[in-house]
């Protein structure tokens, strides 16, 4: 498999995966185009590999990880907690509903909102997840509670029921 | 938790992906990027080994003088600095606004008030640079993009002054200065 055919099968997949990560379209079009660098540059390894797929997934995960660090070593913490935020019953149309997700996953914390993300954009069960952030089964299973948790806070109720 | 959040997510999460406008040229970008890469790590290679064998000795490989091989990298232009060296806390009043920018790369803050705009100090370090596509962005000092114009940013600073006659590096009609003394934040 060459690079090409890869981003001809999962290069959407994977800019999706960027985009929810990021929650920005430039920056997640900067951690693709990185991620499809990094595998490039290994790319006997990657196309040795029994899952392809998960080998790029993982240093796209990994990447957006070590970016948002360095990022938020300097960070201040948010003013607004999501417990915090005022909620609407106004009623959202579909395309109203998703920019209300994609706000309310930008004010996860980046591990939650990977978590989330990795759960069910990608459908991975826990100890994927685990494996892929170097982590506890039982932490994956707190960060995905805690980010729905905290999602409910922050989506108007109303908006997740169709 | 109940499964309608999850099954909302798990639906709205893949409709949105689906929606994303697809860039074309992914995987030549990625190509171009780590011949780039390479090429930098040649050039340091290089340079390094001039400075090894060093003082003031030509450096030739095989007799003859090597071709700069680095390609250079996206331009960037840096940011007017507050000073501000991207650590500690800014304990001053919190500014925002949403971010414009002139064509040729002056950012500056426009206000809810709509009254007039603001100049804008950046943290030390930071940069612009101009996409392929004409887009402008913001860069971190690590070179991380982060924040375009039109994008709702929110930090501590400050004004430093709001005098009608104070400079107006934009020419936008701007009044006064926002010295960024924290990282500035994108807000939803």
């Amino acid at each position: 498999m060459e690079l090409e055919e890869y981003v001809q099968a999962r290069g959407r997949a994977l800019l999706g995966l960027a985009w929810l990560l990021t929650g920005n379209h430039h920056a997640a079009e900067d951690l693709t185009q990185a991620t499809l660098t990094k595998a490039l540059s290994r790319w006997h390894l990657v196309s040795a590999a029994a899952d392809p797929d998960a080998y790029i997934r993982r240093i796209c995960v990994n990447l957006h990880l070590s970016w948002v660090r360095r990022l938020a070593s300097r960070e201040r913490p948010t003013a607004d907690r999501p417990d915090e935020v005022a909620t609407s019953t106004a009623e959202f149309d579909a395309v109203g509903h998703r920019d209300e997700l994609g706000r309310a996953l930008s004010r996860l914390r980046p591990r939650t909102r990977a978590a989330l993300v990795l759960r069910y954009y990608a459908d991975l069960d826990d100890q994927a997840i685990a494996d892929l952030l170097g982590v506890k089964r039982a932490t994956v299973r707190s960060l995905i509670h805690r980010g729905l948790h905290d999602l409910r806070a922050l989506v108007p109720e109303g908006s997740h029921e169709s | 938790m109940s499964p309608d959040v999850e099954e909302f997510l798990r639906e709205s999460m893949k409709a949105e992906v689906q929606a994303l406008p697809m860039p074309p040229g992914l995987a030549a970008a990625a190509r171009r990027r780590l011949r780039r890469r390479r090429a930098t790590a040649v050039g340091a290679s290089v340079v390094a080994a001039s400075v090894a064998i060093g003082l003031g000795v030509a450096t030739t490989i095989g007799g003859e003088t090597p071709e700069p091989v680095a390609t250079a990298p996206a331009e960037t232009h840096p940011l007017p600095d507050s000073g501000w060296p991207g650590s500690g806390l800014a304990g001053q009043a919190r500014i925002e606004g949403v971010l414009a920018a002139t064509e040729d790369g002056c950012f500056y803050l426009e206000l809810d008030d709509g009254l007039h705009p603001v100049s804008l100090l950046w943290p030390q370090g930071w940069s612009w640079s101009e996409r392929p596509d004409g887009t402008l962005v913001v860069l971190t000092d690590r070179g991380y993009p982060v924040l375009s114009p039109g994008d709702r940013i929110e930090f501590g600073g400050g004004f430093t002054t709001n005098e009608p006659d104070e400079p107006d590096p934009c020419g936008v009609g701007a009044r006064g200065a926002a010295p960024m003394n924290s990282v500035p934040r994108k807000l939803p």
